[in-house]
């Protein structure tokens, strides 16, 4: 019996059995954040998955989680001794020295709002999560290769940083976890960029008929997790832009005509959240 | 749950290839049975309930037929599965809101056919396994293809087969292979090209069509186009494959279309069983090219009439087979008086009208449809805060998908992998390709629209 008349059954069969036992074994330690339920998940799932975020077998495991809240609250009491500001018009010549970190959403306001896309600098990527911006080399340089958001700013001086994620992390952990990281990406930014205004972009509502269907991407579960980054504004250095009062219909949802997946604005309709920056802009 | 679903492929269906290969060889048409539906019952809990009322119906009827040979009893089950088709289909038109049962249009098509293929004599007895195998067997369910009874009849594994345990064996393992190879390339196309693809139109939705550039715009036609075929085409040979590895024969459902001279010749490839569905029970029995050239004309009308409304009840649907059907006509009565032009008009019908059509096929609003036609071909002047750059964006997220899509449509790749297919390097090659598609599917939970991180 050759084993070339069914080689590919041969090759699937083993190394499916193989990369199954791998992610068993590793349940609790390098896939314990990948490790669903076996009967709605093949155990084959639970090492791609893993793979997808850079995590192998052979990866190291870390079990300290960083203790950033100390330092957090250190710099928050040194903070508190500049004076509380308040929001003021400003023109597009603001934008200059800005920078504007973000998700597709962001990505989409790099595409289409001129005004903002020709001065600002943008740091802005697909799925982008808060544990990206904290984690990983996801910023690429001209040459293809990716950097860390530490690199990317080395020798870089901006006066005001703009965020804008939070809703492709709305499956993981909960929004205690999210404002945890959010606080050590704003510490992070802070010690890079000593003399920039940091605006949290609130995130932004999904239209209602995405709030009605979506279990997840829903208004409700964006509308805790603003409540939970919405505290970490100090208006001194760190403020909180409520974007949704430019985008939201009177229910409180995006507004339908705005965006074709209820997710993502439109092209054409980028201008009121880009009025909106202009109209809360710090001196 | 579907082929590409990592419970059935890494579960379901081994399971059911080991029992399947277990029993003895006469009992495997009832395995088939009792697999078939319990994956129809999986996915459709309650409407499998459709699905029994229709078969126990047509194996009635099928004995009704057999024995009268009475045309009326044939008229009469063919008018019940085109009203019940018709019933689920266009519920909504009447004010009700039934749900389609899953593969219905698929396998009330099978039925039609067995019921006239049974009348015509090329079915010749009415055998119950047979008939419940062919109406219900899980590859062909949800999507087809839409295979003849003859597909049945051949299945070499049904066969008691002489030998050595050891050659049986080898053999049903070289069977599975031949059908696994099919099942992974397939698998491929689906999850790898088609997929990603299906997230660039959806993108440009995103945008908003008065927001896209121009060549955004034809770009967009083009991998729509492309998205559509791997997507179908990919799903057709997990089909085939499954149905490769259980002993039937390769049923081919696309051949080559981008490769065709013609608009008729390209939907002689594109779907082909459904294509040969409507020549074989509409076309000819119509008269097909027989009658004259206005009979000829209405007969076509009538099959693209159908091709639409089976598409669906939109007005998108009506355009898109009309215009098909306008430019076959067109071919067949004008062009093919010119050889010559023929051979590069058509050409060019194929390549460029398609995708257009496909954007016709594709957009349920006409306002929407109006919308992107002119943002393609841009005569009056519709753009809202166009990006010129857009097109560099999409291209640099999404080349490597183009390119594939471009490369596996060129027919050197179907000659290639039929010459070579047992090759080591070519079986690699596969085996790769295969663990590239469950690296995707793990990480988009089997859905493409996880595909859509924001």
């Amino acid at each position: 019996m050759r084993i070339k008349g069914f080689l590919l059954l041969s090759l699937i069969t083993i190394s499916s059995i193989g990369i199954a036992a791998t992610s068993f074994c590793l349940r609790d330690s390098v896939y314990k954040d990948y490790y669903s339920n076996p009967v709605k998940l093949p155990m084959e799932a639970v090492a791609f998955k893993a793979m997808a975020d850079g995590v192998y077998p052979w990866t190291s495991v870390f079990l300290n989680e960083d203790s950033t809240e100390d330092s957090v609250s250190v710099s928050t009491a040194l903070e508190n001794k500049k004076e509380i500001k308040e929001f003021t018009t400003v023109d597009d010549t603001y934008f200059d020295d800005a920078l504007f970190i973000g998700d597709s959403r962001m990505v989409g306001l790099s595409q289409y709002c001129e005004a903002i896309d020709t001065r600002a600098t943008f740091f802005a990527k697909k799925s982008l999560t808060i544990f990206d911006i904290r984690n990983k080399e996801w910023i690429e340089a001209e040459d293809g290769t990716t950097m860390s958001i530490a690199k990317a700013l080395e020798g870089k001086h901006f006066t005001k940083i703009y965020l804008m994620v939070g809703i492709n992390e709305l499956g993981t952990g909960d929004e205690e976890r999210f404002r945890q990281v959010y606080a050590q990406v704003i510490e992070g930014l802070r010690y890079l960029q000593p003399d920039a205004t940091i605006f949290i972009n609130s995130i932004m509502h999904v239209s209602e008929e995405k709030n009605t269907i979506d279990e997840l991407y829903n208004n409700t579960n964006i509308n805790i997790r603003n409540e939970a980054i919405k505290g970490l504004a100090d208006n001194r250095t760190v403020f909180y832009l409520d974007i949704n009062e430019a985008v939201d219909d009177e229910n409180g949802n995006l507004k339908a005509e705005t965006t074709g997946d209820g997710v993502h604005l439109k092209g054409a309709c980028y201008e009121p959240w880009h009025q909106y920056l202009l109209e809360h802009g710090i001196e | 749950m579907t082929f590409s679903d990592l419970n059935f492929i890494f579960r379901l269906l081994p399971i059911f290839l080991i029992i399947y290969y277990i029993v003895p060889a006469s009992l495997r048409k009832w395995a088939l049975l009792l697999g078939s539906l319990g994956f129809y019952y999986f996915n459709e809990p309650r409407l499998i309930l459709v699905l029994i009322a229709m078969t126990t119906f047509n194996l009635l009827f099928a004995q009704l037929i057999n024995k009268s040979g009475s045309k009326t009893a044939l008229t009469a089950s063919v008018i019940v599965n085109v009203s019940v088709l018709g019933l689920f289909k266009f519920s909504k038109l009447a004010g009700l809101s039934l749900i389609i049962p899953l593969g219905l249009s698929y396998y009330i098509f099978k039925m039609i056919s067995y019921q006239v293929d049974l009348y015509r004599g090329k079915v010749t007895e009415v055998s119950f396994i047979k008939a419940t195998d062919y109406f219900l067997m899980f590859p062909q369910i949800i999507s087809g293809p839409i295979a003849r009874f003859s597909y049945v009849e051949n299945n070499l594994m049904w066969l008691k087969t002489e030998g050595t345990r050891k050659e049986r064996l080898f053999k049903v393992l070289t069977q599975i292979e031949e059908g696994l190879k099919l099942m992974a390339l397939g698998l491929f196309m689906k999850i790898i090209i088609a997929d990603h693809l299906a997230v660039l139109w959806s993108e440009l939705k995103v945008i908003g069509y008065e927001s896209i550039s121009t060549p955004l715009a034809w770009l967009g036609a083009y991998a729509y186009s492309l998205n559509l075929y791997f997507d179908f085409w990919g799903y057709s040979l997990m089909a085939a494959g499954i149905g490769v590895m259980l002993g039937f024969p390769f049923i081919r459902n696309f051949n080559q279309p981008y490769f065709a001279t013609s608009i008729s010749d390209f939907y002689r490839r594109w779907h082909s069983t459904l294509g040969e569905w409507f020549k074989d029970y509409v076309y000819f029995p119509l008269g097909g090219s027989r009658k004259g050239k206005y009979r000829t004309i209405i007969n076509i009308f009538v099959v693209w009439f159908l091709t639409g409304i089976w598409h669906g009840y939109t007005a998108n649907f009506f355009i898109w087979a009309m215009s098909i059907c306008i430019i076959i006509v067109f071919e067949k009565f004008v062009l093919s008086h010119f050889p010559k032009i023929m051979a590069v008009i058509g050409r060019i019908n194929v390549l460029v009208i398609i995708p257009i059509t496909w954007i016709v096929f594709a957009i349920r609003s006409l306002s929407d449809i109006r919308l992107y036609l002119l943002r393609m071909f841009p005569v009056v002047d519709i753009s809202v805060a166009v990006n010129k750059k857009d097109i560099v964006y999409y291209i640099e997220d999404y080349w490597i998908y183009l390119l594939l899509g471009i490369v596996f449509t060129i027919p050197v790749f179907t000659s290639f992998y039929n010459k070579h297919k047992d090759n080591v390097c070519v079986v690699l090659a596969i085996f790769i390709m295969f663990w590239i598609g469950i690296f995707s599917l793990s990480n988009s939970a089997g859905n493409p629209f996880m595909y859509l991180r924001f």
